[in-house]
């Protein structure tokens, strides 16, 4: 709630027409002014000193001729209108800011964004289902080190386990000497 | 009537962005005088004037694309072009900003019949005016004179919407005390 010094300071600042005051404050002032009878005169006051000051403002105004206005009005419309006032377009960053909170054109790009997010959902379950069977090749120095990074230390298990595996491997897919196309 | 003088100033610059000419030519009209006039104050050099609010224009039509409702009203932003426009003139050619018009030799609108005070008030009115602050005098002439809002005058003035209250506080408040000063002493 305002008080009395607060609008007096205000009616300074705002000026007497209270429809110049910020909206907010217009109400609670002129229910405070009309029952206050000082604030009111203090408001008639400032009104009439207003007056006074923007009559002085407009005695004092530069007299511009009309000839004089309507000449320049021509002389900037015409520049205007001639090919060498290029306008300079906006900068590409706004011109992309402007885009992406133009509502109306990310309306527009919606259904793409919505068909682009069901496709990536889509190669990526088809992805997911490739990898059980993705082919890789090891050597067979190489499945050893796997073996015994799992835990298989003994070297005789190793070979055994490894010619297990190339056997298997051999069996099911043919010729393949060197290397192991299956884990 | 025209049908662009039915438009207010955003839909007008709206247009302005779009390369209408009509509409930039509706805002100039719109502006032009009161722009002038404003910036030969400073000035008080209708030539000089003229080619600051003319730069300043051509300013308005290159860059209409970059007005928002962020910069305050067009308004604002007109006269905000032209201060700061005109500020660096004054600053460029080293002179003292906004003396008192009727002192030099433009005309101004004190004819008879329009001269609604006394010449000894007037002359008062100079002299207090340029004794105030020059950010005061800009305050005071745009929120009196140009029909400024106090948002607006503080968006001309790169100000917050208090000091700017403060600022036109101050300006009233300082010619009210010279004025009762100077009544006791008879001066005015």
């Amino acid at each position: 709630m305002m008080n009395r010094e607060q609008i007096l300071n205000m009616m300074e600042g705002y000026g007497a027409d209270l429809q110049s005051w910020p909206i907010s404050n217009q109400q609670a002032v002129s229910e405070y002014i009309a029952a206050d009878k000082e604030l009111s005169l203090a408001l008639s006051m400032l009104a009439a000193d207003e007056l006074t000051f923007k009559e002085c403002f407009i005695s004092s105004e530069p007299l511009w001729s009309l000839a004089a206005e309507k000449s320049l009005s021509e002389k900037i419309t015409s520049s205007v209108a001639s090919a060498q006032i290029v306008k300079k377009s906006s900068p590409w960053w706004q011109t992309i800011i402007q885009r992406f909170t133009d509502p109306a054109q990310v309306l527009q790009a919606f259904p793409a964004v919505v068909a682009m997010l069901l496709l990536m959902v889509v190669v990526q379950v088809a992805y997911k289902d490739e990898t059980a069977h993705v082919d890789i090749a090891y050597s067979t120095e190489e499945l050893r080190d796997w073996l015994v990074f799992e835990g298989m230390n003994d070297i005789a298990e190793i070979e055994q386990d490894t010619e297990l595996l190339i056997e298997r491997v051999n069996n099911d897919l043919g010729e393949l000497p060197e290397f192991v196309y299956y884990l | 009537m025209n049908e662009l003088s039915l438009l207010s100033d955003k839909q007008l610059i709206e247009q302005v962005s779009n390369n209408e000419q009509a509409a930039f030519a509706e805002l100039v009209q719109r502006y032009l005088a009161s722009l002038v006039k404003f910036s030969t104050r400073y000035t008080l050099s209708f030539s000089c004037s003229e080619d600051i609010v003319q730069e300043a224009f051509l300013r308005v039509w290159r860059h209409a694309s970059g007005w928002s409702d962020s910069k305050g009203s067009v308004k604002s932003w007109l006269y905000k072009i032209v201060y700061n426009a005109t500020i660096d003139f004054l600053r460029k050619k080293k002179r003292d900003a906004f003396m008192p018009t009727h002192e030099h030799d433009i005309a101004c609108e004190n004819s008879p019949d329009k001269m609604l005070l006394g010449r000894q008030q007037q002359r008062w009115f100079h002299q207090a005016l340029s004794e105030l602050p020059e950010r005061q005098r800009t305050a005071l002439c745009l929120f009196m004179n140009n029909g400024l809002s106090v948002a607006e005058v503080a968006t001309v003035l790169d100000l917050s919407l208090e000091a700017t209250s403060s600022l036109l506080a101050r300006a009233k408040r300082k010619l009210r005390n010279k004025r009762q000063q100077d009544s006791q002493l008879g001066v005015c």
